[in-house]
């Protein structure tokens, strides 16, 4: 009887803490990145927390040569928010400073992000 | 039993019960705001973190799975305790309410930390888990001390028992 009461407990909190895992959303980020002031952009990368990485990178595709990038992203989260940092022949934008935030639209799955890059 | 576990260990000198307390509050304060909070919903927890009461963040189960092993059969078990650990068990430290049981449930989430996920990276990423790893222990041991919420739950229950 003991046990069965033991068993039933766990199980009961077994079961509550699978259902307090937080619910994952759809969201998707359309990231454009405006350049200026290098004269040759080979590469243009974006980091940041899965799907992206931060240890390596994800190639935006070129819209204007040398002044225009863009990359869509689907993230599965929880969060509010992501967290991003773009990266120009290797080399990471606002060095020192704090990744960007991306809010994401309250009413929408899809959030438009446009910036420059190395500028906050 | 109960007095047992929250009794804390006398020390000689006020001065020693007032050095002890600096560890245990920092580390509580810590714990239950800087790494529990993010990740377990607590009424401070970051909004932007969307965690709601006692939730624990979508990514904490996955990046648990990853040790291998136990861990990969029951991920939200593990990565449950070991949020609840730190965000509830830190504000137990804080205030030295149930320290010696939320102590523990520190030592084993610092040692699965520092052994699964940070050693692997090398030893200076595991020292914030060794640092909490340290206070656990002698929490363990010594439990919340003088000034602790323990030491006036035993001071009632012994008044409750003279009556």
């Amino acid at each position: 009887m003991q046990y069965f009461k033991y068993s039933l407990i766990a199980a009961i909190l077994c079961i509550y803490m699978a259902a307090c895992v937080q619910p994952v959303h759809k969201k998707v980020v359309v990231y454009t990145v405006k350049v200026s002031g290098i004269d040759s952009v080979e590469m243009m990368a974006i980091r940041g927390p899965k799907p992206l990485s931060w240890n390596s990178d994800s190639v935006l595709t070129t819209i204007i040569p040398d002044s225009l990038y863009t990359i869509t992203v689907t993230y599965l989260t929880g969060y509010n928010f992501t967290e991003a940092k773009f990266v120009a022949n290797g080399n990471f934008e606002l060095k020192g400073k704090d990744n960007r935030t991306i809010d994401f639209a309250p009413n929408s799955d899809t959030t438009f992000y446009n910036c420059v890059f190395d500028k906050e | 039993m109960l007095k047992k576990l929250l009794q804390p260990l006398p020390l000689a000198y006020w001065w020693q019960e007032i050095l002890l307390l600096f560890p245990r509050i920092i580390s509580g304060y810590l714990l239950t705001v800087e790494f529990g909070s993010p990740k377990f919903g607590m009424p401070w927890s970051p909004a932007k973190n969307n965690l709601g009461l006692f939730e624990v963040a979508f990514w904490f189960p996955s990046d648990v799975s990853e040790f291998g092993g136990l861990f990969a059969s029951f991920p939200v078990f593990f990565a449950w305790m070991a949020a609840f650990a730190e965000a509830v068990g830190g504000l137990g430290i804080l205030l030295g309410f149930n320290t010696r049981v939320f102590a523990f449930l520190n030592i084993c989430t610092m040692l699965v930390a520092i052994f699964w996920q940070q050693l692997p990276n090398g030893m200076w990423n595991a020292l914030p888990a060794l640092g909490f790893l340290w206070v656990s222990i002698y929490l363990t041991i010594m439990g919340g001390g003088k000034y602790s919420a323990d030491k006036l739950l035993v001071h009632l229950i012994n008044k409750n028992k003279n009556q």
